[in-house]
């Protein structure tokens, strides 16, 4: 009886998977030729240290009053168009979208609308939770509930503005794995906070949680700012719209059709959800 | 190196051993056990440790494998265990009455042991079909009932029912061992979905396992490491697209619908074969060999041929079980007809209580019997293997969309778009839009053009990598499936059926 082969294909079984859980307990994340080595699973934040993470999101949310200098004189015209290549012409896939956010969603949901209309696509519902850090979106099932109802085929996802002064990098990056589990595979578009000079971890912490391609950065964006100093305005709303149809036609995961609409304005038919952190923090 | 400890002793540190040990020891319909879950795969690891210490033992591994199969039906379908059970139980009562009676009583008993066996099937799967059809023909209105369909009920019934039948038959004894009833019933690798087995083809096995040897080893991790991979990387992904596509095939053009259906077909093809390859690998690591579900279906030039080729184990059941007992080719040409029209109609609603199964089983059942009757007025040679297999593929991926669609509405709204908003500009935005998806779905066109000799051949040739090298492969295969997986693993497609 040559009992060995059963003993070594044992221990490979064993042996494998070990090193596999065993990476997964490791705080660190290795590369290989600059991609990041995948872990079986994601070590969930402790339940005790949710008040700890609460209170530090307390703390990193942005006071409104702070204006950065640098785009005090933009204007709209400035913004040239972005580039279309040929090939995202030909894409006539028409999807149902819904767009999930903080205040930074409320403000884009009106020109995304314009977007999918003119491209053949449905926006079905924004969600606009305002004041809402990854901390909401990752801990409350009230994303899930949303896609469940309105069964999207793509998804915009745009917060974080809230968190940009945080520099825990690993309770973001773990929150917003937490988060990417309840998009539950469908293709989708994660668009980073902007509009602030100060982004520590946040943007960083979001490309690492979302899928390679699928996470749109918005820090080297400079865009015009509405007059609240913190949020941008129509004008720079539709040049990060732009930007970021030019990143959805040319180089993300998932490509979708976005071209320029033609005119501004389109009908609102989308079911608009509002909600505030301060009432309603969904966990 | 001191870091390298540190890190690893933390990490260690950190893992909470009771939490998950208190966690894998529930059941929960939620997450049922599947062979691609990594706990499964490392419990497996533990589990075959202690089977190659028991192994000369031949009671004591018999028992011992029970045990395990018995936990791993308890992890996939919790309570239903103990119905599991009672079933054997009964069955094994049954043959043995089947077996020492003759005439009328023999006949009796193997009526009552099918019956029995089908009624736990026709009440879990069936019972709220017929109330439905109940209510929508004689208009009352019987409330549907809550019920949980047992995983694996289809298959194990199906053996159930063979065992019965063939001791009936005399082709086999009926078992005086309740180990070895239990063991061919309860064989893990094969319980949940298949490949189903026949009582004569395993219970031979049972008490003489083959022996552990070098090629076994690499021919067993050969099939895993294939399984998990079609499953978890080809099918997975080409689930996305297609779930995409029959959830709203309105929003997408003609080409965008042909090609989900095209993708469905090797998605479902991925799916089942990888289940079954894993399964296979499994028992044979453990000394038992299964036979093939599969053989290059999709390379078949004929729709006969490709039902001896496509889930060859139920296939088979249904015309030894079925298609010969209605009277098979016997009773005339068009009897015959009709006969595998009925088999392949109970074939269809054996896949699921909905009439799309019994239209997909119907549309099959009239492709065989339409064949039979021309297949010997057709010409031979290769060109015509080679447009019979276009034909073949084409028709067997038009009948899988009334098999996926959600409803007979969705796939006449798929139907719709194919025909009548096709054009070529599609296929050209498909490519530049999803071009990696192009590329998996030429490659796969071309992986079934490709003899089975010549994958035979590709297969033996791994037999000469040395031992060592198959641990590697394992662990950069699991890692692979790791980096490229979606962010939720599919059940197997045929864990619903």
């Amino acid at each position: 009886m040559k009992r060995f082969y059963l003993f070594w294909a044992a221990l490979g079984f064993i042996l494998a998977c070990s090193a596999l859980y065993l990476y997964s307990y490791i705080p660190n994340t290795y590369l290989v030729a600059d991609q990041e080595i995948k872990k079986l699973f994601e070590i969930e934040t402790p339940v005790q240290r949710v008040e700890k993470i609460i209170e530090a999101a307390k703390i990193d949310t942005i006071p409104t009053y702070v204006v950065p200098k640098d785009t005090a004189k933009m204007v709209y015209s400035d913004i040239s168009e972005p580039v279309l290549s040929d090939s995202s012409l030909d894409d006539s896939t028409r999807h149902r979208v819904i767009l999930i956010g903080d205040s930074e969603a409320g403000g884009i949901k009106n020109v995304l609308n314009d977007y999918c209309q003119s491209n053949g696509h449905k926006l079905v519902a924004t969600v606009e939770w305002a004041s809402a850090t990854t901390l909401n979106f990752a801990k409350s099932d009230t994303i899930s509930k949303i896609i469940k109802r309105y069964r999207p085929t793509f998804v915009f996802v745009l917060f974080g503005l809230n968190e940009v002064l945080a520099k825990d990098y690993l309770t973001r990056k773990a929150l917003a794995k937490s988060f990417h589990k309840r998009l539950n595979g469908i293709p989708y578009a994660w668009i980073g906070p902007t509009n602030w000079g100060n982004d520590y971890v946040v943007s960083d912490a979001f490309q690492a949680a979302a899928d390679s391609a699928a996470f749109f950065s918005s820090k080297h964006l400079v865009l015009p700012k509405a007059v609240d100093g913190r949020h941008p305005s129509l004008p720079g709303y539709r040049i990060w719209m732009g930007n970021v149809a030019n990143w959805l036609q040319e180089s993300s995961r998932w490509k979708m059709r976005m071209m320029p609409p033609g005119r501004y304005g389109y009908p609102k038919k989308y079911k608009a959800i509002v909600l505030n952190a301060a009432d309603y923090r969904g966990y | 190196m001191q870091q390298i400890t540190e890190v690893i002793e933390k990490a260690i540190g950190s893992i909470p051993f009771e939490q998950l040990l208190r966690e894998f020891m529930l059941y929960s319909t939620k997450e049922p056990w599947f062979f691609t879950e990594f706990s499964f795969l490392f419990v497996f690891g533990i589990f075959l440790f202690f089977y190659a210490i028991l192994f000369t033992q031949n009671s004591l591994r018999k028992i011992y494998l029970i045990a395990f199969s018995l936990f791993f039906y308890y992890k996939s379908s919790g309570p239903f265990l103990v119905l599991f059970l009672f079933q054997i139980g009964v069955d094994f009562f049954f043959a043995q009455r089947i077996d020492r009676t003759e005439g009328t009583s023999k006949r009796v008993w193997a009526t009552i042991a099918v019956l029995f066996s089908l009624s736990f099937l026709l009440y879990f799967k069936y019972a709220n079909f017929i109330l439905a059809n109940t209510n929508w023909l004689l208009l009352t209105h019987f409330e549907p009932v809550d019920l949980f369909l047992p995983i694996g009920i289809s298959f194990y019934t199906f053996q159930s029912i063979s065992y019965v039948v063939d001791v009936y038959r005399k082709e086999i004894r009926s078992s005086t061992n309740f180990l070895d009833y239990a063991f061919y019933m309860t064989f893990f690798p094969h319980l949940v979905a298949g490949p189903i087995v026949r009582a004569k083809d395993f219970l031979g096995q049972i008490n003489s396992p083959e022996s552990p040897d070098a090629r076994r080893y690499k021919e067993s991790l050969f099939r895993i490491i294939s399984g998990l991979l079609k499953k978890l990387l080809i099918a997975d992904y080409l689930g996305k697209y297609v779930d995409m596509v029959f959830e709203n095939p309105a929003f997408y053009t003609g080409g965008e619908n042909i090609l989900a259906a095209i993708a469905y077909s090797f998605q479902i093809y991925f799916d089942f074969s990888g289940y079954s390859d894993i399964a296979i690998g499994l028992a044979l690591l453990l000394g038992y060999r299964l036979k093939e579900n599969f053989d290059n279906p999709y390379g078949s030039s004929n729709v006969t041929e490709f039902w001896r080729k496509w889930h060859i184990s139920l296939s088979s059941w249904l015309r030894d079980y079925v298609y010969i007992p209605l009277g098979g080719n016997r009773k005339g040409s068009f009897n015959t007809y009709l006969f595998l029209f009925l088999t392949m109609l109970i074939g269809g609603f054996w896949h699921g209580a909905s009439w799309q199964f019994v239209l997909w089983g119907a549309a099959h059942g009239l492709a065989l019997a339409f064949h039979k009757s021309l297949h010997k007025h057709l010409p031979n040679g290769r060109l015509m293997d080679f447009l019979g297999g276009i034909i073949t593929f084409v028709f067997v991926t038009f009948c899988w969309i009334f098999f996926r669609a959600r409803d007979f509405d969705t796939a006449l709204i798929m139907l719709n778009q194919m025909f009548t908003l096709t054009s070529e500009v599609d296929f050209m935005g498909f490519w530049f839009s999803r071009n990696e998806l192009a590329i998996l779905l030429i490659g796969l066109l071309i992986w079934i053009i490709i003899p089975s000799n010549w994958k035979q051949k590709g297969f033996e040739t791994s037999f000469y990598i040395p031992s060592f090298f198959w641990f590697i492969f394992l662990f950069t295969a699991l890692q692979l499936i790791i980096q490229f997986r979606d962010t939720l693993v599919q059940p197997f497609i045929y864990f619903q059926f």
